[in-house]
């Protein structure tokens, strides 16, 4: 049983092409299982990544890679409740969260 | 998440003067269903998601009602087609019944796909449009 998601990488071309991730503090909403914060993380200084499924936030961290692990962070909470600093970040992404 | 209009102004909080908001939401409208075989693609019917539909409608007024109040302004958007392959009938319901649990799946549609793609190798695709914008920050 397999499945693959957006090979046509539509979805990393888009987001590019909106927003440049280069050396910016990101803040993810809804990061899942961080699908969508592999297609930016490499380019930012770093991401907090939330998301309020407990699953997601295991597979994620699971997955996080070696190259990615002093810059990227998974916090298993929602954006409304979670302690984030005042002006803390340049760039916010509702990743399929609205 | 419990409200979007107290998610936005969150973020808003969260950031920097000039900071951007990217906001990624499934366009209103059914998904096409499609078979793929041997570079062919057979159309299978649409998915049902008019209770996911409802929502984003509903969402997209809150939105609109906080870029109204001068938080954010609306710099770019697009549209997108999102596609989602499957190795079998059996991988695309696995997947719905985990992710998609306010979509509605008929059962003539399960059908369909399984008559076309039981008897011969293929995928199953699903075809999703995805609204894509840049949000800029406003200082109130």
């Amino acid at each position: 049983m397999s499945h693959r998601l957006d090979p046509e990488a539509n979805e990393t071309r888009v987001i590019h092409d909106l927003v440049s991730f280069t050396a910016k503090d990101v803040l993810e909403i809804g990061s899942g299982e961080g699908r969508l914060t592999w297609r930016f993380a490499d380019h930012a200084r770093s991401v907090l990544a939330l998301d309020v499924n407990p699953t997601r936030i295991a597979v994620a961290l699971d997955d996080l890679p070696d190259r990615l692990r002093s810059k990227v962070t998974f916090r298993l909470a929602d954006v409304i409740t979670a302690d984030l600093p005042v002006a803390g970040f340049d760039v916010a992404v509702l990743s399929w969260s609205l | 998440m419990t409200g979007v209009v107290d998610a936005l102004l969150r973020i808003h909080t969260a950031l920097r003067p000039g900071g951007v908001l990217l906001d990624l939401h499934p366009e209103p409208v059914p998904p096409r269903v499609e078979a793929h075989q041997d570079g062919r693609a057979t159309d299978v019917g649409l998915l049902d998601t008019a209770a996911n539909e409802t929502k984003v409608i509903a969402a997209r007024a809150k939105l609109a009602s906080v870029i109204g109040s001068g938080l954010f302004v609306k710099t770019r958007s697009t549209t997108f087609e999102f596609r989602y392959y499957f190795d079998s009938v059996d991988t695309w319901l696995a997947y719905m019944a985990d992710r998609w649990v306010d979509a509605t799946i008929d059962p003539d549609l399960v059908s369909r796909a399984r008559q076309l793609l039981e008897p011969a190798p293929g995928e199953l695709v699903l075809r999703e449009q995805v609204y894509a914008s840049r949000l800029e920050r406003l200082s109130r």
